[in-house]
């Protein structure tokens, strides 16, 4: 159970009581977990590729699970995050989620809600495990791009806007948003901002 | 051509049509349709700009809703109004790929300026 690649629960709330009954729930399903006062105690002890999921508070002194969300971004620390608040704040909800978080659950939640997110998010996480050491499945999902989705592709990687896309290759903007839409459905991501993600992941960015 | 149409859909006449008055005041062209499921039925109206979509209240989105009608309108982005204080319902809203939700009662001048700035960093908005 010591191994460094279990998946561990991250549990980030300045409410010790709080904390402590997360940590009881979540291991009484078995799986570990690991419980953090602040987020800059958090910050200073979490290894970039540790495997799990965050469960963070949205309210704390000295640094918010928002700012924390956004630091752990910029470090490139992918866990995925589930965020708990008290308060019925949707701007609040929206930004989480925004900056990516899987969940955002307003208290009181029942338990199982909160086991079901994380589960998912541990889910999640491994999956992106698996992706990230999936180079050759990329490359085989490129190689079924057309020549044109290609080109959309390369240009798409170097940051160039559709617009710009458009008059590099001389065709309408609309155009480009149809092979747009194709080539990431044919890479299986969401958006542009997943596959340059996904990208980086892969050391394939230039 | 310049996608400058405001689709919006909501099942509640006065809002709908009070932002639709002042949407196309604001020099946007307006369809309207009274819910999801009518839109799916319409005649998709062309250069679509952006959808607002009302959720109503206690209703969460229902199941892809939003990616739907995203996908109806070529991938254009969708705004949710949602209830004060909803979270479950913006937090639904923003798994299925909103852009972002607004909470009611809405400020027409808000959904205003949110559909403007949607529209300065479209690239299709200008071409």
């Amino acid at each position: 159970m010591n191994d460094s690649r279990q998946a561990t629960v991250f549990i980030v709330d300045d409410d010790d009581a709080v904390r402590d009954s997360i940590a009881e729930l979540v291991e009484s399903v078995g799986l570990p977990t690991q419980g953090y006062g602040s987020a800059l105690a958090f910050l200073e002890a979490i290894a970039p590729d540790s495997p799990g999921c965050l469960v963070l508070d949205v309210r704390m002194a000295e640094m918010s699970g928002l700012v924390l969300q956004k630091r752990l971004l910029e470090r490139q620390i992918n866990l995925p995050v589930i965020m708990l608040t008290g308060h019925g704040d949707v701007p609040m909800a929206v930004e989480a989620m925004k900056n990516g978080a899987l969940d955002f659950l307003q208290k009181p939640y029942r338990d199982q809600e909160l086991l079901d997110s994380i589960n998912t998010a541990l889910l999640k996480n491994s999956d992106e495990g698996d992706n990230a050491n999936s180079h050759d499945s990329f490359q085989a999902k490129l190689s079924a791009l057309t020549e044109r989705e290609m080109e959309v592709f390369e240009l798409l990687r170097s940051g160039k806007s559709s617009k710009q896309i458009a008059a590099t290759l001389a065709i309408s903007p609309r155009t480009v948003e149809t092979h747009r839409y194709h080539l990431l459905h044919k890479l299986d991501v969401p958006s542009v901002k997943d596959l340059l993600l996904l990208l980086a992941t892969l050391h394939l960015v230039d | 051509m310049t996608c400058n149409t405001v689709v919006i859909v909501s099942d509640y006449a006065e809002l709908r049509e009070a932002l639709a008055l002042s949407i196309s005041r604001a020099g946007f062209d307006v369809a309207t349709e009274i819910s999801p499921e009518a839109f799916l039925q319409a005649v998709l109206p062309a250069a679509v700009s952006c959808v607002v979509l009302d959720v109503a209240e206690g209703g969460l989105v229902a199941a892809h809703q939003v990616a739907r009608l995203s996908a109806l309108c070529s991938s254009r982005p969708v705004l949710v109004l949602a209830e004060a204080g909803d979270v479950p319902t913006a937090v639904q809203a923003m798994r299925q790929g909103a852009i972002d939700v607004i909470q009611k009662p809405v400020d027409d001048s808000v959904v205003l300026q949110r559909i403007r700035r949607l529209k300065a960093a479209d690239p299709l908005a200008t071409a």
